[in-house]
């Protein structure tokens, strides 16, 4: 379809090689950007999203403050206790050792922690989304203990009620895609 | 000598495998991001390989011998980064679709003014990273192979452009992911070999504490006499500018889904913990064993000076040129991602058409690195961390403000971006243009112009903040931020 005014057989050099190959790509990958959101989400996606969101949010400020709490408290710590410099553990002097080696495993916890709790606020949205709308009627109350098939370790999340009752029939559709 | 064949033999090296990539990269789309085909470990590795820069491989040991263990807060901030963008960025950054940060703009307010104010930001920013890379560049081929810098310099740039004409994104993600493991085996290989010949004496030398102001775990700047301010200022710099670094953020839409994006965030975090063990080792050391470097002379080739002055002979020149290597991969593969973004800029935002084709692209390459070449030539005497932390000082006063509001709030207008990018852009670029000239004697001032996070980043959120909440948001700019945040049934197999 897109080798215009090129018979297909014939393969000729006569251009570099990516030029080459976008003249004889079959179909080009499509990503764009999101449209503007225009008006079709209705009442029950919009609270659960809206729900999901703020979710979200309070996770994302929970794990900013962890991490400003390590950074800033560790070095206002070294700043506050010059005493560390002169404390040896094995060969080299605390205070280098915490500035070396002790930060990152606790970068990589903080991180590591929040992706896991994102990613289980997902799942609960996602769940009460495909959940079947004349069962979640009936047990919105239990989905938190019976629903969690898909996620590791089946631990229940607290707060999944929150957006249960009034998203779970209506979001079926997937205006959000 | 044999550091020449080293570097002749990495760029061989990266050249095949780009060349390789050639076979993938078909379009605007795939040239720049790699059309999403590119496997999680790899996109770890390939992050991981263009965030190191020489910045990591030269300056870290480098500003290390100059001013002492405090730089270390350096290396901290660059990981910390990737915590803010897998806890605030990667994931919404991805679901938006956008590749670049004008396009998440043009996403989230709708707005074209907008796109071209930040094309230019990313512009500003890529090029502050690209002239200590090129520097980085010059300064190791002078010291392998007695050329005069400028030469270096403008190898450097003729070899970044070629390679990423030859390929775009997609070599480009391979040969990052190449380079992460080649900087990494080339630092720590000569760094244990270095440590285990420094002997028992050296070692305890090495890691004596003195009552200078160098064993301080803090980072003084300038001897400005703050050290815990500068820290914070440095801390805040390099953590919320590594969420706003244009060809970081770039990076993130190679991956396949949000879940992924935010994954490999966590995954860089390792690497990079695991790399930024080493080039203390060099610092330490150098104080011992190259202690003239400090007075007289460049400290930013520490690096590359020290197995040479550690271990004459064959083994010296031999661990020379690894890590001469190393260090040339390093900047080899950074400026290609920054070159990306630039031109990605250039060709693709400023441009009046928006998306083009493949040969516009090459020709903002070509013109990219044209000037960052010009730039870096009278830059030979400036510390490359000074330089690496003016360009994550804009980017934290910039981009992160605007990336971290629009995801996370939905009160964010056009006019309220326009006034924060545009106030934290003259404040951050203006302090650091402001240290470089003036000679203030002592204090805070000194603090917060050589490195102005401290107070350009929350100038720059509050003036977003503050310059929004006068006007009113569209309609559609809820759904346009819930949108960011609303898993879609692709992220979830198993839901």
């Amino acid at each position: 379809m897109s080798l215009p005014s090129r018979p297909p057989h014939r393969r000729v050099r006569i251009t570099s090689p990516q030029t080459r190959i976008a003249l004889s790509r079959r179909h080009r990958p499509v990503q764009q950007l999101l449209p503007v959101p225009d008006g079709t989400m209705d009442d029950g996606a919009l609270a659960a999203a809206r729900a999901t969101f703020a979710r979200q949010r309070r996770l994302a400020l929970r794990s900013s403050a962890g991490l400003a709490a390590l950074l800033l408290g560790l070095s206002g710590l070294l700043a506050a206790l010059p005493v560390l410099d002169r404390v040896s553990v094995g060969p080299v002097p605390a205070s280098w050792l915490l500035l070396m080696a002790a930060s990152y495993p606790m970068l990589l916890l903080i991180a590591a922690v929040h992706v896991r709790a994102a990613e289980r606020v997902e799942d609960d949205a996602v769940r009460a989304r495909t959940r079947p709308p004349t069962a979640s009627a009936e047990t919105t109350g239990t989905t938190g203990t019976t629903g969690t098939t898909g996620s590791a370790g089946g631990a229940t999340v607290p707060g999944v009620t929150t957006e249960g009752p009034p998203s779970g029939p209506a979001a079926d559709e997937g205006p959000l895609r | 000598m044999t550091g020449l064949l080293a570097i002749g033999l990495l760029l061989a090296a990266s050249m095949l495998i780009g060349v390789y990539g050639v076979r993938a990269a078909r379009s605007t789309p795939d040239f720049l991001v790699a059309s999403q085909e590119v496997k999680p470990t790899w996109n770890a590795l390939a992050i991981a390989g263009e965030y190191v820069s020489a910045a990591s491989v030269l300056g870290l040991a480098g500003l290390m011998l100059k001013h002492g263990i405090g730089t270390l807060w350096y290396a901290v901030g660059f990981t910390a980064g990737y915590v803010v963008v897998a806890a605030l960025v990667a994931g919404p950054m991805r679901r938006s679709g956008a590749y670049t940060v004008p396009d998440f703009a043009d996403y989230r307010l709708g707005s074209q003014r907008i796109r071209k104010l930040c094309a230019v930001i990313v512009l500003v920013i890529m090029w502050l990273y690209l002239i200590p890379q090129f520097k980085g560049a010059g300064v190791v081929l002078h010291l392998v192979s007695g050329t005069p810098y400028w030469v270096g310099v403008v190898l450097a740039g003729l070899v970044v452009s070629v390679s990423i004409l030859a390929g775009g994104m997609r070599s480009a993600t391979y040969v990052q992911g190449f380079h992460y493991l080649v900087k990494l085996v080339f630092i720590a290989v000569p760094a244990l070999v270095l440590l285990a010949s420094a002997g028992p004496d050296g070692r305890a030398e090495a890691l004596h504490v003195d009552l200078t102001a160098w064993s301080r775990p803090l980072l003084d700047l300038d001897n400005s006499g703050e050290p815990l301010l500068a820290t914070w200022s440095v801390l805040i710099a390099t953590t919320l500018g590594a969420a706003g670094l244009p060809h970081v953020i770039m990076r993130f839409s190679t991956t396949a889904t949000a879940r992924a994006a935010r994954r490999v965030a966590v995954w860089v975090i390792v690497l990079l913990g695991l790399f930024y063990l080493f080039p203390a080792v060099y610092g330490l050391l150098g104080r011992v064993f190259t202690p003239e470097l400090a007075t007289e002379g460049d400290t930013d080739t520490v690096t590359v000076v020290l197995p040479g002055a550690m271990l004459p002979g064959t083994w010296g020149a031999v661990l020379t040129a690894l890590v001469a290597a190393g260090a040339f991969a390093a900047f080899l593969s950074t400026s290609s991602g920054l070159l990306l973004a630039l031109a990605g800029g250039l060709s693709h935002d400023l441009s009046r058409t928006g998306a083009t084709g493949v040969g516009r692209l090459r020709a903002a390459v070509a013109a990219g690195a044209l000037v960052a070449v010009l730039l870096s030539l009278p830059a030979a005497a400036v510390d490359i961390n000074v330089l690496v932390g003016w360009a994550f000082a804009v980017a934290a006063s910039t981009f992160c403000p605007l990336l971290v509001l629009g995801i996370w709030w939905r009160g964010l207008t056009v006019a309220g971006a326009a006034a924060g990018l545009a106030a934290g852009v003259c404040a951050s670029t203006g302090a650091a243009l402001a240290s470089a000239v003036t000679d203030v004697p002592h204090g805070w001032v000194v603090v917060l112009l050589a490195q102005p996070a401290a107070w350009t980043v929350p100038l720059a959120f509050a003036v977003m903040y503050g310059v929004s909440r006068l006007g009113t948001p569209p309609e559609w700019a809820e759904r346009a931020v819930l949108r960011l945040h609303t898993p879609d049934a692709a992220d979830h197999p198993s839901g």
